[in-house]
């Protein structure tokens, strides 16, 4: 019995210093941080400040593209692709194109969640906007990736879009453009278009970007990307 | 600290026994339930990745979302009901003390389950959370909590009076994962869910969740499991027990702070990472107290481990544990990780945590624990050892299916010459294979929900004529 005591402060002090240790400590380093400006300035004091006028990054995500990146983590995304740029020493991230420079905490603050991932069953798509900008790419490549990759092991979403038959009344200005003779193009007289998930998705991926400097990460790499 | 050798005589151990039945079985019952479905999951999830159209009309079955479902029925379905079941039984039996008010358990265990079940169905239309591990949303956390704060008072009403005594290193470990768990998760949904922290800080509190959730729950409780089987079955104490109350705090203490090696490479502040693979690497002090300790008692008694079924399953565990956290250390180095990192090395070794350890020290446990509650032995042992046979089979299928492949495919993705089409192509026969070893695992889980629930049939069946008897006799 006198060892009980000693016993449950010995259980509760393991549990209490990996708190303090990881993430205490954390939310005190960066619990705080804001946009900057691409680059800081000195100010008379000698400190660094924000350049006044220059924008502010990370932008906050547009309403639609906040809603995609809902859509993002409702369909389970995270599950095969990452969204972290690693250092040179720890792998191809930068030669591959994954982004023009290592992601950095300050990337993720406009974001409601920091998808980071944890595994790479499809590629990263950190800055899959600069690399895939067709619009129209994006939403074949969602209703089924074997369209625009043959051989992909990501699934098809079809449930984001509508078959519809073209008549008069209907409005299919933006229905999907299959390639020629395509396998998965829908029978004559009918379209597909994608729903508002679907549109939101897309616009949040095709904003996935990192196209701008912050005074802890300078975009290198700049001829990477298509 | 005593030799946990001494048992209480026969009376009072029935009487512990018979106290924890009713909550016993409903934990065990649950526990089988979520298991199958568990095992359904994983496979739906693995024919997905080697046929992506299959079942992808169906929004409620995509990829992600059969994931979710997985990792949420394993982690609070089945880890957590078998836990209940076992961890109760043995704290009654190590402090000689009768489960009281056991009601209180089962209505504890109901509510849990139906916290479950609205998960599955929450994330099956979409409400998941975008973290592995907790993907249950936000508004069933209140639910469990409610659920494990009945079984805290539970714990508290039947513990009142008893004078404990908390001499052996298997209780230590029961409590501080009871004790850990609550913590854990309120931890995890406070800065996640409930009021959640910004940016990549989410992405920490994650990391600190789920490592603590492997090694503070399924792990501290499955090791509490294991010292007290092992000498119990094999008939041998422990060897060198002086060691392992060092085990015990060193394991605790650096696995938890191990956790943020999961983030290697990612935008965190580097000292986080460095401090977590320090950790890492010292988790090399409790595996060889464990070695000597599990492996040095299981493997000394040869015609023991042959012949006692639970014994098998709980050496073959443990020696799967020994090789989990060899391959936690080597994952932890850089060199490793730069390949390891993004690929299927890391579901491999979640599952040889969850199936290679956890599963086979829980199906041990329950192959002890169902006959001695019911006082009904199996009438063969084929089937058992059959499901042994499978279960051991389909894990190293799957594990070198997942191991060898995710190594091939992160050396893979530093060749940049190869697009992610062709390593996807590559890894087709490897997904295969894992195709192949978690079928065979549903099966031998099957095959364990048959046993177990055939056990308690059969008792039913076997209780009804004197059970008729009596009445008959009350009649006359």
């Amino acid at each position: 019995m006198k060892h009980f005591s000693v016993l449950l402060f010995g259980i509760f002090i393991v549990l209490t210093s990996t708190f303090l240790g990881l993430i205490s400590s954390s939310l005190n380093q960066l619990g705080n941080l804001k946009q900057s400006t691409e680059s800081l300035e000195l100010n008379d004091a000698g400190e660094l400040i924000l350049v006044e006028g220059d924008p502010l990054y990370p932008m906050k995500l547009s309403g639609l593209s906040e809603q995609g990146h809902m859509e993002y983590i409702k369909l389970g995304c995270v599950n095969c692709h990452s969204q972290q740029v690693r250092r040179e020493e720890l792998g191809k991230d930068l030669e591959r194109g994954f982004g023009q420079r290592v992601s950095v905490p300050r990337d993720y603050i406009m974001q409601s969640n920091a998808l980071l991932g944890y595994s790479r069953l499809g590629p990263d798509l950190f800055s899959v906007g600069a690399r895939k900008t067709d619009l129209n790419w994006h939403l074949l490549h969602l209703y089924n990736p074997q369209i625009t990759s043959p051989g992909s092991l990501m699934p098809p979403f079809p449930f984001l879009f509508e078959t519809i038959e073209i008549s008069d009344t209907t409005a299919t200005d933006n229905a999907l453009v299959f390639p020629p003779n395509n396998a998965y193009s829908p029978k004559k007289g009918f379209a597909i278009i994608p729903t508002k998930r679907a549109i939101a998705l897309v616009e949040y991926l095709l904003n996935l970007d990192i196209n701008y400097n912050l005074p802890e990460a300078i975009v290198t790499k700049n001829d990477r990307g298509e | 600290m005593s030799q946990p050798s001494t048992e209480s005589p026969h009376d009072s151990l029935s009487a512990i026994d018979s106290s924890i039945n009713k909550a016993a079985f409903y934990f065990i019952l649950s526990a089988i339930t979520w298991l199958t479905l568990s095992s359904l999951f994983a496979v739906i999830g693995a024919i997905k990745t080697v046929d992506p159209s299959f079942l992808s009309t169906y929004e409620g079955f995509t990829f992600g979302r059969i994931q979710a479902m997985l990792n949420s029925t394993l982690i609070m379905g089945w880890c957590s009901n078998a836990i209940f079941a076992v961890a109760f039984w043995i704290m009654a039996r190590l402090s000689s003390t009768p489960i009281k008010h056991g009601g209180i358990l089962v209505i504890a265990g109901i509510i849990w389950n139906i916290a479950l079940t609205l998960g599955l169905l929450g994330i099956f239309i979409g409400d998941l959370t975008a973290y592995a591990w907790m993907e249950l949303p936000k508004y069933t956390s209140g639910i469990f909590l409610l659920a494990y704060t009945l079984i805290a008072v539970w714990g508290i009403v039947a513990y009142r009076h008893k004078q404990n005594d908390y001499s052996y290193v298997s209780q230590w470990y029961i409590l501080g994962g009871l004790l850990w768990f609550p913590w854990i998760f309120v931890i995890g949904q406070f800065f996640i869910n409930w009021v959640p922290v910004r940016g990549v800080l989410q992405s920490i509190v994650h990391a600190w969740y789920i490592n603590n959730v492997f090694y503070l729950w399924l792990c501290s409780i499955a090791l509490g499991v294991c010292y007290y089987f092992i000498p119990k079955l094999s008939n041998t104490p422990i060897r060198s027990y002086h060691m392992s109350a060092l085990a015990f705090w060193t394991f605790v203490l650096f696995a938890s702070w191990s956790g943020m090696t999961y983030l290697i490479g990612a935008p965190v502040p580097v000292w986080l990472t460095t401090t977590s693979i320090v950790f890492a690497v010292a988790l090399a002090i409790p595996t060889l107290i464990f070695y000597v300790n599990l492996i040095g008692t299981a493997f000394t008694n040869f015609a023991k481990l042959k012949n006692n079924l639970a014994l098998k399953f709980i050496a073959f565990g443990s020696v799967a544990f020994l090789l989990h956290l060899m391959v936690k250390m080597a994952l932890s180095f850089s060199s490793i990780d730069s390949i390891a990192h993004f690929t299927m090395i890391y579901e491999a070794h979640h599952w040889h945590l969850i199936y290679g350890f956890f599963s086979m020290i829980f199906f041990g446990a329950f192959y002890y624990l169902v006959p001695t509650l019911l006082k009904h032995s199996f009438k063969s042992n084929f089937l058992p050892n059959l499901n042994f046979t499978l279960s051991v089979l389909g894990i190293i299928i799957l594990l070198v299916a997942l191991y060898v492949g995710g190594w091939l495919q992160g050396s893979q993705h530093n060749s940049v010459e190869l697009s992610f089409l062709e390593i996807a192509n590559n890894l087709s026969v490897w997904m295969q294979l894992k195709l192949i070893g978690l079928g065979i695992l549903l099966i031998a889980n099957l095959l364990f929900a048959f046993n177990i629930t055939a056990l308690l049939l059969s008792k039913l069946l076997d209780e009804l004529p004197s059970f008729s008897q009596d009445k008959l006799n009350q009649n006359t």
